[in-house]
């Protein structure tokens, strides 16, 4: 039977491990593709919010599923087609009275979240261990 | 007999659960046809069925763990005003993030999709609670069972990765695209992880009522499920972000302490080859029984889904898919919601198992399992596709268009049977009364 100071040993043990685990997560060195800059993304990113996209397309596969996954859709599709779409709404997608400068602002934030990586991997090389070996720009 | 703290909070949350339902019913059919009813689009009605979803487990687990510590451990309950806060807080605060949603204003983040400045009602409503848990928790002299520290770490947890789902309104978050999935992702898996603490707190509490035999809640394998629970709270929720380009050794170690689930399995293999525990359904006597009894199902069905899925080399073909919302409602509907009505049942005054009531929870568990496969089938055929490349959104829609009618159509069958449950089975909580009652 574990005793009581035990259990409490290994349960302070875990609490301290998660402290230096969660700061190595908050603050390892940004890359550089990974960075909103320009003030129109930067905006772009809370536009984005603000109309809830994630509630219906995924970035890296995270949202929802009634709209297609929008991580690289600006190299995909390009700034017109996507600028239309937002416009004037396609299939499934409403038309959301949003503004020009919002438009301008949501194409380029996705132009930076295109430039940081692939989403979904196609043909990916599977490695012995079940690892997958990572697919970049 | 008077309308409690505790009582009241989960009278709430038992009506988040029927908003949940109903939105979650309209959001399948906007999903088949957007213009349905076009003032209430698809981007509105999920953070509806998300956020009240998530209001029903949360505030019935706390209201339950609430219950049973005044119950169970025979400790002062004489109520503080304090405590009444938290079930007016509870309301007002989802009453307000309802209007957001409908007049269409959204902090937009997945999940909790309310915008930032309606995070103070719930760190305020939690806030109240911690100080009335840990005044409860110091009166209990014996030896803790392990259910109170599941409990005393999912409240403690939920107050930490609540904090980092809100990291994002600081820039140095917000403008690093990919930390800020990182980090939003670690607190949204720890958070469910913290939900699943209470949840699986009460469960090993049923489990120890139901078989009349304390030792499955104090022994060194109870302990060691909680440790091994704790482990995956902390380190293994990466496996939601195995494709985003973080760095490697977060996704690897997630990866690794995923695997010790495998211990899990390997628990389930042995005991189906010796006696099982569980009762047989046929000899349920309660309806509690009965529920908690699918739920131990749920556990093992959805157990091996999360390990599979937490491979990454399967991960890649179910990630981003509706596989991802199989597990999803396997956890929340099969899992949580199955133990919660379980043990309100059980709480309540113990309901005895009827032809009707047992029908209705066969019902709810028969349409689960449908609109469970129906998603799985979506997701692997459509994660296939994209994995493959070259085929269009639209044609991959149109592949997986008859798994999305079994999907809705089981999930309209599920809404009405669970509502059943709820309403006319199991009731809307009323009142309790306490074995040490001092009214």
């Amino acid at each position: 039977m574990i005793e009581l100071p035990q259990k409490r040993l290994i349960y302070i043990a875990l609490i301290l491990l998660f402290i230096p685990y969660s700061y190595n997560i908050y603050f390892y060195p940004s890359k550089d593709n990974q960075l909103l800059k320009k003030p129109e993304s930067i905006n772009g990113k809370l536009v984005f919010q603000s109309y809830n996209c994630i509630a219906c397309h995924q970035i890296y596969g995270l949202g929802g599923y009634i709209g297609p996954d929008i991580t690289n859709a600006y190299s995909n599709k390009g700034p017109d087609y996507i600028s239309m779409v937002l416009k004037n709404g396609l299939g499934k997608m409403p038309k959301l009275n949003v503004t020009d400068k919002e438009i301008k602002e949501l194409v380029a934030f996705l132009e930076d979240v295109d430039k940081t990586g692939i989403s979904p991997y196609t043909h990916a090389e599977i490695n012995w261990n079940g690892t997958v070996k990572p697919q970049e720009k | 007999m008077k309308l409690t703290p505790e009582i009241l909070l989960l009278k709430f949350a038992q009506l988040a659960l029927l908003v949940a339902l109903f939105a979650g019913g309209v959001a399948a059919l906007q999903y088949l046809n957007p213009n349905f009813i076009p003032a209430l689009g698809f981007q509105k009605l999920r953070p509806i069925h998300v956020t009240f979803a998530t209001a029903w487990i949360i505030g019935s687990a706390v209201s339950i763990v609430w219950i049973v510590l005044k119950n169970e451990f025979k400790i002062k309950i004489k109520d503080s005003k304090l405590e009444l806060f938290i079930p007016y807080l509870f309301v007002i605060t989802g009453v307000v993030i309802f209007i957001h949603y409908l007049v269409g204003k959204f902090g937009g983040r997945e999940y909790w999709e309310f915008p930032p400045y309606m995070s103070l009602g719930i760190f305020a409503t939690w806030i109240f609670f911690l100080i009335v848990f840990v005044g409860k928790l110091r009166q209990i002299k014996t030896q803790w069972p392990v259910y109170l520290w599941m409990w005393l770490t999912g409240v403690i947890f939920f107050f930490i990765t609540f904090a980092e789902a809100n990291f994002w309104i600081i820039d140095y978050f917000r403008n690093d695209i990919i930390k800020d999935i990182t980090i939003q992702w670690k607190s949204q898996g720890a958070l469910v992880g913290s939900w699943n603490m209470l949840v699986y707190g009460i469960s090993m509490f049923l489990s120890e009522k139901i078989s009349g035999n304390k030792k499955v809640s104090r022994n060194n394998i109870a302990f060691a499920s909680f440790i091994l629970g704790f482990t995956n709270l902390l380190l293994g929720w990466a496996h939601h972000i195995y494709i985003v380009p973080c760095p490697m050794w977060i996704r690897m170690l997630s990866y690794a302490i995923s695997m010790t689930e495998l211990i899990l399995i390997a628990k389930i293999i042995k005991d189906a080859f010796t006696a099982s525990n569980s009762k047989n359904v046929s000899k349920h006597t309660y309806l509690h029984e009965q529920i908690y009894y699918y739920a131990e199902r749920w556990i093992k069905y959805n157990l091996f889904l999360a390990v599979l899925i937490s491979v990454p080399a399967i991960n890649i073909y179910t990630h981003g898919t509706h596989v991802t919302v199989a597990h999803a409602m396997g956890s929340t509907i099969g899992i949580n919601t199955f133990i919660l009505l379980a043990a309100i049942a059980y709480l309540t005054g113990k309901k005895p198992l009827t032809r009707n009531s047992k029908i209705v929870a066969q019902g709810v568990h028969v349409s689960l399992l449908i609109f469970w496969l129906a998603l799985i089938g979506a997701g692997v055929t459509r994660g296939l596709m994209a994995e493959n490349g070259g085929y269009t959104f639209y044609e991959i829609s149109e592949a997986i268009k008859n798994y999305i009618w079994v999907f809705i159509g089981s999930g309209l069958v599920l809404f009405l049977f669970l509502s059943v449950l709820i309403l006319k089975n199991i009731g809307i909580a009323k009142s309790i009364t306490y074995e040490n009652s001092m009214d």
